[in-house]
């Protein structure tokens, strides 16, 4: 069934799986502890919340928006210096996980940010009106509120991420896009190019279908 | 308990300034169930969100329990308002969480301990009669319960205050009047004084002591309900209290009745309306009456009396029975024919 060249390609594909799912889950991960806070502070520094701070709210507001206009090929051609830095190598998953995660994390945070601001306002002001502490409002509150719509854009993110992961590969980031450029592409094998695809369509199903249910579950409306 | 001292609340808009609240001072004596009632837009909801500083007001001094809300700092305001419960149109509670979660919200905020909570919730749900639902989420309840966990919320770190807007204008009216008995047993039970906004003048007759009256901004009249309801002054003031008593007779009627007669509202008030005028009135003159309509309203355990009647007989007779009703502290109202 399976040509011979795709044996021998096998442990190649399996390892540039295992980097994929590396890069985009450390990314991720980073999009999360950071893009959370963000999200948050986007919002309650906006108009006629308890944090109300105008400076802030636009220094962050612009800061995100200037990441996420720049196209991702051009900011990982961008961060290589960063990434240099950081890492002392500008080679391999990890340091792909760098422009990853700088791309996810005003990504993300916008999406928190419009997902708190579905909470229902009357929510929020009944428990202003009950004395609680802005901080415990956020954990209590907002957070809960929110979860079903923060989950749904953790999917969204971890799709996108996956697609600029194959970006990512194609300057020595390594992982599945990478495998798919240099033997599918330069080398004419269809074959590996259209597994490649096949495992991506798989794993954004995938990844779709457990975000789905994730956030079904946590909404109690 | 409650003082608003010149309230005054300006929105800035796009098109200029809008006042919401112009010049308001009130009075909320303890203990008392209180209603502003007014149209949408006359400045009741604002004049409510002014009591906890859900709104600041533009000036004014807002007085709860003998404090200054507007001068307390942020931190003192946070703890001012658990003393202030609140429950609103929508009810506003967390979705993701359950009843229980709801009313043990209100009391982590105030920084309870566990114990404390643990003790608490079930005696709140009791109170509201939802024991049974406290694992159930929002969206498994009825409105009416929904509200139960609204005021079971706001009670939770025992209150002095309990401001409601707009509390029962969502609700059916069978579960309006089981929130309505469930507020004046609080009132009763608790000692609690209650602010209500509604627009429903059947509420205040049911539940409130006092009333006042808003149109644009500001406050028109302010009284015992039962003096709003038997003397009222002001225009509005009539409009509210006539969508809720009067009667119209109907035109079938009107075709029936002797053209040569009058037609005459009567309003026994207070120790009128137990007295037997109307017979001393027959016997005393020479008219004959006949009774359209007639009913006796009890507000706040005290009577207010309508009759239309229908009165034939010498005009300077008629003229004659109705100043002595009017000395018998009766308001007397010549009704027009509507056809």
């Amino acid at each position: 069934m399976f040509s011979s060249s795709f044996i021998e390609l096998l442990p190649d594909m399996l390892k540039a799986f295992r980097e994929t799912l590396y890069m985009v889950g450390l990314s991720l991960f980073i999009a999360i502890v950071l893009g959370i806070p963000i999200g948050i502070l986007l919002f309650v520094s906006g108009k006629g919340l308890f944090y109300e701070n105008r400076f802030i709210s636009v220094v962050v507001g612009f800061i995100s928006n200037l990441i996420r206009s720049i196209p991702f090929l051009i900011l990982l051609v961008l961060l290589l210096p960063f990434t240099d830095v950081l890492l002392g190598s500008t080679i391999g998953p990890t340091a792909a996980a760098v422009p990853l995660s700088v791309a996810a994390i005003p990504f993300y945070a916008r999406l928190v940010e419009s997902s708190l601001r579905e909470v229902n306002k009357g929510v929020i002001e009944a428990a202003i009106a009950t004395g609680a502490k802005p901080w415990f409002i956020i954990r209590e509150v907002l957070l809960p509120e929110a979860k079903p719509g923060i989950l749904s854009g953790l999917t969204i993110t971890a799709i996108s991420l996956l697609g600029f992961s194959a970006m990512a590969g194609t300057v020595g980031g390594g992982g599945i896009g990478d495998l798919a450029i240099r033997f599918g592409y330069y080398r004419y094998d269809n074959e590996v190019l259209f597994t490649t695809v096949i495992i991506l369509v798989v794993l954004v199903q995938i990844i779709q279908l457990v975000g789905d249910w994730a956030a079904r579950k946590v909404d109690k409306r | 308990m409650i003082k608003l001292v010149q309230l005054n609340k300006t929105y800035k808009t796009k098109k200029g300034p809008v006042i919401g609240v112009n010049n308001v001072t009130l009075t909320i004596p303890k203990g008392e169930i209180y209603g502003i009632v007014g149209y949408s837009g006359a400045g009741k909801s604002s004049v409510l969100r002014c009591m906890n500083l859900l709104e600041a007001p533009t000036s004014g001094q807002v007085i709860v329990d003998g404090t200054d809300l507007t001068k307390l700092s942020k931190e003192k305001l946070r703890l001012a308002r658990q003393k202030i419960g609140m429950i609103f149109q929508h009810f506003n509670l967390i979705s993701s969480k359950t009843v229980y979660e709801n009313v043990a919200f209100a009391l982590k905020a105030a920084g309870q301990s566990k114990e404390h909570i643990a003790a608490r919730v079930p005696e709140l749900l009791q109170l509201v009669g939802l024991t049974e639902q406290a694992e159930q989420y929002p969206a498994q309840l009825s409105g009416g319960q929904k509200q139960r966990v609204g005021i079971a919320r706001a009670l939770a770190n025992e209150p002095q205050v309990l401001l409601c807007d707009e509390a029962t204008s969502a609700l059916d009216p069978v579960t309006t009047s089981s929130i309505l008995a469930l507020l004046k047993d609080i009132n009763h039970k608790l000692g609690l004084t209650i602010v209500l906004i509604t627009h429903e003048m059947e509420v205040v007759k049911e539940l409130c002591h006092r009333v006042a009256i808003m149109e644009k901004g500001q406050v028109v009249e302010e009284g015992l309900v039962y003096d709003i309801f038997a003397q009222p002054v002001q225009p509005l003031t009539r409009e509210f209290v006539q969508n809720a008593l009067e009667f119209t007779l109907p035109s079938k009627l009107w075709e029936k009745l002797d053209p040569s007669g009058k037609v005459v509202k009567v309003l026994f008030r207070n120790e009128a309306a137990e007295q037997a005028i109307i017979n001393d009135l027959l016997q005393s003159s020479g008219i004959k009456a006949n009774i359209l309509h007639g009913k006796i309203e009890y507000i706040g355990d005290k009577p207010l009396g309508t009759f239309i009647m229908e009165v034939t007989g010498e005009t300077a007779e008629i003229d004659k029975a109705l100043q002595y009703l009017a000395e018998r502290n009766c308001g007397v109202e010549v009704v027009k024919r509507v056809l």
